[in-house]
């Protein structure tokens, strides 16, 4: 996550506006030097990179947006200081035998002598495993000064929405899987139909209460996950820490951020076991992964994870809902939403040990508890219940 | 009427047809269409609704928690009687405040054994983290939970780090009784107070040494209490406190030093005198906030991080360092710096054993246990020392360098407070003549009752 300083000197605000400085194509020249120079230092001392970076670069780059670039390429070249244990011996010997000997030569010799090192050995082994002592990792084959660029908007995207407070995100196709991900991660998410997409109005419960940034992980995770819809525009109130109140960021496909990683087919290896589980058994149903989304009236909508078509009589139809953290009162209130919509004939998956709260299951539904894995068998005794 | 935990808030489902705006902390969420109240109202809610007779499902906490089996209860000096007694008087909610050294954590468990209720203690550093989970697993008769320092473990009685803590309290706020927050002045500026506000916890108990300024004090009474029990290091300096000297050594800069810190500090000094004049009463954190907005801005911000960097071990105070420590070969000696490099390099040049965030638990514990038996003398750390770690019996600090005023200085000096017959502990404080370390030092220097200064 970019620090606010950095995110402060790389977007403008034109009256309720923020406009993000994103690295384009006239970036790339400046970018190609500053990898080369992380290149260069590879397997040598972070501070020796750091003191060559307080030089400028062999072409004029923009000074805050050379300060994203800069912070994304430390973070992709990071390497962890090794040799802990050996370090930790070396501490360990040197700081004893310092409460002991009259000075600091006689000290360092000793320590030395009881590890079977060379004294310069010793004071170089001392703090090796420190954040100072970290060497400069390899840039992934793969970082072009393109992919740079990119990497660098997302970043600032990401930094941007780690500060807001609402965000609105209006999406075009392959929209299911964002709405699931909004819900995983326990986000207030009213979804509208919108001319022929969903409009999508997100929030976390406190923000009820006063601005806060408690949910800014869980709005920033929105961002690589936007491109999984064909087309999307989200609108966020940001509270930036400088001038007065919110301003608005947006963000619209097309805007120069990495494209999103293709989409697993399912959302968690629990579906994808009970997808393979349930085909295995070889009934006459066939499960619908990501049926159509289903009206709540009020222009609301619901996206079911699975829907179960008989094949011989497709009026006969189930749907399947698997639920994370849950609470009584919360499968009840779900229930009744779905049953309100017309889907009846229902079976809800509840992870056991994911229960919270209160921890009765309503009575009346048809809630199949599971551990690791759904029990595709059971669920198919109730369709032919 | 029924009143379920959502996410660190306290949602009311099936609401009888009226205006609930009268309840305590309530809100209309218009996003669900339900009233909605930050956690912490949920005891007050409660009794709010039962007053007015309506019918309620309380599902945040349906039932009084089982009480724990019976505790090992420590033994409490007359003062720590006295401020567990306050906090008791005041519903148990509020802060007690007591100089390092004078024992809040035993206070604390205490009124944990008094209580035997689910109880979260946080804490700001993973070094307190381990320190509390093993004093409350000595005298706790249930295993002690643990959120932090990679570990998750949830117990009747759960110790967690500020971070873990914030991070886990929308999804598992409702799971306490009792609140301790200790180190409670980190807190009151709003930034992550949500930690507070979204446990439901009735029983509330902050600690600290420094209280914090009166606008963040007034926010932490909403949320944790008022102020119910304080005293002063001069209150118990001499019983049970150690007695202090406090030696002030003025050092000048080198030739070479000066002219960097007078460039840096005039280009500093410019720009926020002029910030001054124009926003009387401003912050810092205004004067940043606007700084950065602008080249000269950014510019001076840098200048006056560099002069800091500077003044935080200047030549001459690495040669007093050494001086000191060769002075004092006999006794235990912390060293505070204002920074992580100046700790490496003071224990670079010194072997001075270094303490701060980089070195892990299990090193930091072998290391504290060495300095309490005497095989390593000397300690060095920016930050982790300053706040609760449980080091016994240092008689001497050299302060070398600090960031956090009054505050910080009274929790370091507290190091060496630790009671033990016919001690009289030494504190050094290095400060580089002619720049605003003179300044900064008379200021950090009021909160304590200082034997006598010495100019050098």
């Amino acid at each position: 996550m970019l620090p606010r300083t950095l995110l402060s000197s790389s977007v403008a605000v034109r009256g309720a506006e923020i406009v993000p400085r994103y690295l384009g194509p006239r970036d790339e020249p400046w970018l190609a030097a500053l990898i080369e120079v992380f290149r260069a230092y590879q397997g040598l001392r972070q501070h020796a990179l750091a003191e060559r970076l307080r030089e400028p670069l062999p072409l004029r780059a923009p000074r805050g947006s050379l300060r994203v670039a800069r912070h994304v390429l430390d973070h992709a070249t990071r390497v962890k200081p090794c040799a802990g244990g050996r370090a930790e011996a070396a501490r360990a010997a040197v700081f004893r035998h310092a409460a002991r000997e009259p000075d600091r030569a006689t000290a360092l010799a000793r320590a030395a002598i009881e590890l079977g090192l060379d004294p310069d050995a010793i004071e170089e082994a001392m703090f090796a495993d420190l954040r100072s002592a970290a060497r400069v990792g390899p840039v992934p084959a793969d970082l072009s000064p393109m992919a740079l660029a990119q990497r660098a908007n997302l970043a600032l995207a990401s930094a941007l929405l780690h500060r807001a407070q609402s965000v609105r995100v209006t999406a075009f196709g392959n929209t299911r899987a964002l709405v699931r991900h909004v819900q995983l991660v326990g986000l207030i998410c009213n979804a509208t139909a919108q001319g022929g997409g969903v409009r999508l109005d997100l929030s976390g419960p406190f923000a009820l209460f006063r601005h806060t940034l408690i949910y800014g992980r869980r709005l920033a995770s929105l961002v690589p996950r936007l491109a999984w819809c064909d087309r999307f525009e989200l609108e966020a109130q940001v509270a930036l820490g400088v001038g007065p109140g919110r301003v608005t960021y947006r963000l619209r496909s097309g805007d120069p951020l990495p494209a999103g990683r293709e989409l697993d087919r399912f959302d968690s290896q629990i579906e994808a076991r009970f997808a393979r589980d349930f085909a295995r058994l070889g009934s006459d149903w066939d499960l619908v992964r990501e049926p159509e989304p289903v009206p709540l009236g009020g222009g609301r909508l619901i996206f079911p994870d699975f829907a179960l078509v008989n094949r011989h009589r497709p009026e006969r139809r189930w749907w399947l809902e698997i639920v994370g953290f849950w609470t009584e009162s919360y499968l009840r209130d779900k229930l009744e939403q779905l049953r309100a919509a017309g889907l009846g004939q229902l079976i809800v998956c509840i992870d056991e040990r994911r229960g919270c709260g209160d921890l009765g299951l309503p009575s009346g539904a048809e809630v199949l508890p599971f551990r690791t894995r759904i029990d595709a068998q059971r669920v198919l005794e109730r369709l032919d219940r | 009427m029924r009143l379920t935990f959502e996410h660190g808030t306290v949602v009311v489902s099936e609401p009888p047809d009226l205006d609930l705006g009268f309840a305590p902390g309530l809100m209309w969420d218009p996003r669900v269409e339900l009233w909605r109240a930050p956690a912490r109202f949920h005891s007050d809610l409660v009794r709010a609704l039962r007053a007015k007779k309506l019918p309620l499902d309380d599902r945040v906490r349906p039932r009084p928690s089982p009480r724990m089996p019976e505790w090992t209860t420590p033994e409490l000096r007359p003062y720590q009687k006295g401020a567990l007694m306050a906090w008791a008087l005041a519903e148990r909610r509020g802060l007690v405040v007591l100089p390092t050294g004078a024992g809040k954590t035993r206070v604390a468990v205490a009124a944990l054994a008094e209580l035997r209720l689910p109880a979260l203690i946080v804490v700001p550093t993973r070094a307190l983290l381990a320190q509390w989970h093993a004093e409350l697993s000595r005298v706790c008769p249930e295993p002690v939970g643990i959120w932090g320092d990679g570990e998750r473990v949830n117990g009747t009685v759960t110790v967690a780090t500020f971070e873990s803590a914030y991070r886990l309290m929308p999804e598992l706020g409702a799971r306490f009784d009792v609140l301790v927050v200790d180190e409670v002045h980190h807190f009151g500026l709003g930034a992550r107070d949500e930690l507070m506000e979204m446990c439901v916890a009735k029983h509330r108990l902050g600690l600290t040494a420094t209280p914090p300024d009166p606008m963040a004090l007034a926010r932490l009474e909403g949320l944790m209490g008022p102020v119910v029990y304080e005293l002063g290091v001069a209150d118990l300096s001499g019983t049970y406190l150690a007695e202090f000297d406090r030696i002030e050594l003025r050092l000048p800069l080198e030739p070479d030093e000066r002219l960097k810190y007078q460039k840096d500090h005039q280009r500093f000094a410019e720009v926020f005198r002029g910030f001054a004049q124009q926003n009387p009463g401003a912050s810092w954190a205004d004067f940043t906030s606007i700084a950065m907005q602008s080249v000269e801005g950014r510019a001076a911000l840098a200048a006056w991080r560099r002069s800091r960097r500077l003044l935080g071990l200047t030549r001459k105070k690495l040669a007093a360092v050494h001086e000191i420590l060769e002075r004092h070969r006999q006794s235990k000696v912390l060293v505070f710096t204002a920074d992580n490099d100046a700790a490496y390099a003071i224990a670079k040049r010194e072997l001075v054993m270094p303490i701060t965030c980089e070195i892990r638990r299990r090193e930091r514990a072998r290391v504290l246990s060495a300095f309490r038996d005497g095989s390593i003398r000397a300690l060095v750390s920016s930050q982790v020392l300053n706040e609760g770690l449980d080091v016994p019996d240092a008689d001497v600090a050299v302060v070398v360098g600090g960031t956090r005023g009054e505050r910080e200085h009274v929790q370091r000096i507290g190091r060496l407070l630790r009671p033990s017959p016919g001690k009289r502990a030494t504190v050094y404080e290095l400060v580089s003549a002619g720049t605003r370390e003179v300044l900064q030092s008379r200021q950090r220097s009021r909160g304590l009752a200082a034997a006598h200064a010495a100019l050098v």
